[in-house]
């Protein structure tokens, strides 16, 4: 068998050609051990493998332990890095919060907060996407569902980011990054004490928040604070950088946007794409509960598992042109929200948010142009988490 | 082996046989049938795999359970014949089970 060529997703090479290397570890193995890193790590390629690991909780555990969340989000992680049944209580507690039913109505907050964005950016000259657009209309509408005050904006943002933007490495580092680790614990204590003051001075206010649902169903005070800044940061990093993204895909397919421009109520499957093409999450982290051997290659107990959603998406086995995004595709099929018991929750306002923010913004510019030549579009730096820094374009009514 | 006919969404009728204990989402993957998403695999979390019962078959199979009540909310185009095809399991009862599937799950 030959050798495959050292697959290293936190490298620079990988940040800069993800979906490169991406194809070629697909096309080279079903799994790969990794090499030199500090924890055991396999990564997984296929969808026939991913879909079933990420709906067997009992063979691939997301129970992280407290030693890897101080590397990852930390109590953030709660509910994402548990099994049943403490995952299946909060669960219980935050999807209902999420259902169709509760999301619909904030129709109305979604175009305030879009129109908003738009004010901002509309022949403005050059502006940064990635802040005044996309992070106004995700930012606006989960703190508007949370009662974060507009004051506090930047303070959820900057903490938020400071914990997003190493997301999903720390399973590939092969040396310790204690800076990482300091700037996640200063995050979540300063999330923790502001959401643990957040619900107690809202807890009779009148006024209806989703962390106060919450609040009033979990007692462990940790878990609280976990909890909240969960919903705040899933709730606007993924769909903040999956509008940068799309926007960038359709700017790159120029005939995607003029189609998209004539026809908007193409919208609807054009998310999809952009989910599919550009989805913010691309890998999902995962821990053997059993030892077991696949292709040749051993996985034990505890070793963790890196099933790479991005590749689900862009399956030969499951999709047709899988690299070309085209937004007129008939059948969404994409791993954008994972798959399983830990499904994202927020899928269905992330679509209502995306599809009413980006439909708006087509209608509403006659133009939207790149800036700065080959420096229009800077990212954090991630190419596990796909994060944008800036995307710096002008709009044209 | 239990026949079951999903009618899509385009009226194209797609008939096809499973074992007993399979559910109606995997039946419906199985066999490739169009408008079935099922994302989240059969956890009950996603409305994807919604299907709409025939109406003489409405009455025959067991009631949801009150995380599927949940979950169906989240679909679009609920009737009161809605399920989600992860929470039916096949058996011989539903020999001939004729189930329609929407136009969107999205």
């Amino acid at each position: 068998m030959t050798e495959i060529r050292e697959f290293d997703p936190v490298s620079p090479y990988f940040e800069k050609n993800a979906f490169k290397e991406l194809r070629r570890m697909q096309d080279s193995c079903r799994v790969y051990r990794h090499k030199g890193t500090l924890m055991p790590v396999v990564s997984f390629f296929k969808a026939r493998d991913i879909k079933p690991g990420l709906q067997d909780w009992q063979r691939f555990s997301s129970q992280r332990s407290e030693e890897y969340n101080k590397k990852a989000l930390g109590d953030a992680a709660i509910l994402i890095g548990n099994d049943p049944p403490l995952h299946t209580k909060y669960r219980d507690v935050v999807a209902p919060l999420f259902l169709p039913g509760a999301v619909h109505p904030l129709g109305p907050v979604i175009d305030r907060m879009t129109d908003k964005a738009l004010d901002r950016c509309l022949d403005a000259g050059e502006v940064n996407f990635v802040t005044e657009f996309a992070c106004t209309v995700s930012l606006g509408v989960i703190a508007h569902i949370c009662d974060v005050p507009e004051e506090d904006h930047d303070l959820m943002f900057r903490m938020t980011q400071q914990m997003a933007t190493t997301d999903g490495m720390p399973v590939f580092w092969k040396e310790p990054h204690p800076e990482v680790e300091a700037r996640i614990a200063e995050s979540m204590q300063v999330l923790g004490e502001y959401f643990l003051d957040h619900v107690k001075t809202r807890a009779n206010n009148g006024r209806d928040n989703i962390l106060n649902h919450i609040a009033s169903q979990v007692d462990d005070q940790r878990h609280l604070a976990g909890l909240c800044a969960l919903v705040l940061a899933a709730g606007f990093e993924t769909t903040m950088n999956l509008m940068t993204h799309g926007l960038y895909e359709l700017l790159h397919h120029p005939e995607q946007m003029h189609m998209l421009r004539q026809n908007p109520n193409m919208i609807n499957a054009a998310v999809e794409e952009m989910l599919r093409f550009r989805g913010t999450i691309r890998k999902q982290d995962r821990i053997a509960a059993v030892d077991m051997e696949i292709d040749d290659v051993e996985i034990n107990k505890g070793d963790s598992v890196a099933f790479w959603t991005a590749c689900v998406s862009r399956d030969p086995d499951l999709i047709d042109r899988p690299d070309e995004f085209d937004i007129a595709r008939k059948v969404p099929r994409h791993g954008a929200f994972g798959s399983g018991i830990h499904m994202c929750i927020g899928k269905v306002l992330a679509r209502l948010e995306v599809r009413a923010a980006m439909k708006r913004l087509i209608e509403k510019t006659s133009l939207i142009e790149e800036m700065r030549g080959d420096e229009s579009y800077q990212s954090v730096g991630n190419g596990v988490l796909d994060g944008a820094l800036r995307y710096s374009v002008q709009l044209k009514s | 082996m239990v026949e079951i006919t999903f009618v899509c969404a385009d009226e194209e009728k797609v008939t096809v046989q499973g074992a007993e204990g399979d559910s109606l989402m995997e039946l419906a993957l199985e066999n490739m049938v169009p408008g079935i998403l099922a994302e989240c695999g059969g956890a009950c979390v996603c409305a994807t795999c919604h299907v709409i019962i025939a109406p003489e078959w409405s009455d025959r199979l067991s009631p949801r359970s009150a995380q599927e009540e949940a979950i169906l909310e989240g679909a679009l185009s609920v009737t009161e014949r809605s399920r989600l095809a992860c929470q039916i399991s096949l058996s011989e009862d539903l020999q001939g089970l004729t189930v329609h599937v929407p136009e969107e799950q999205l």
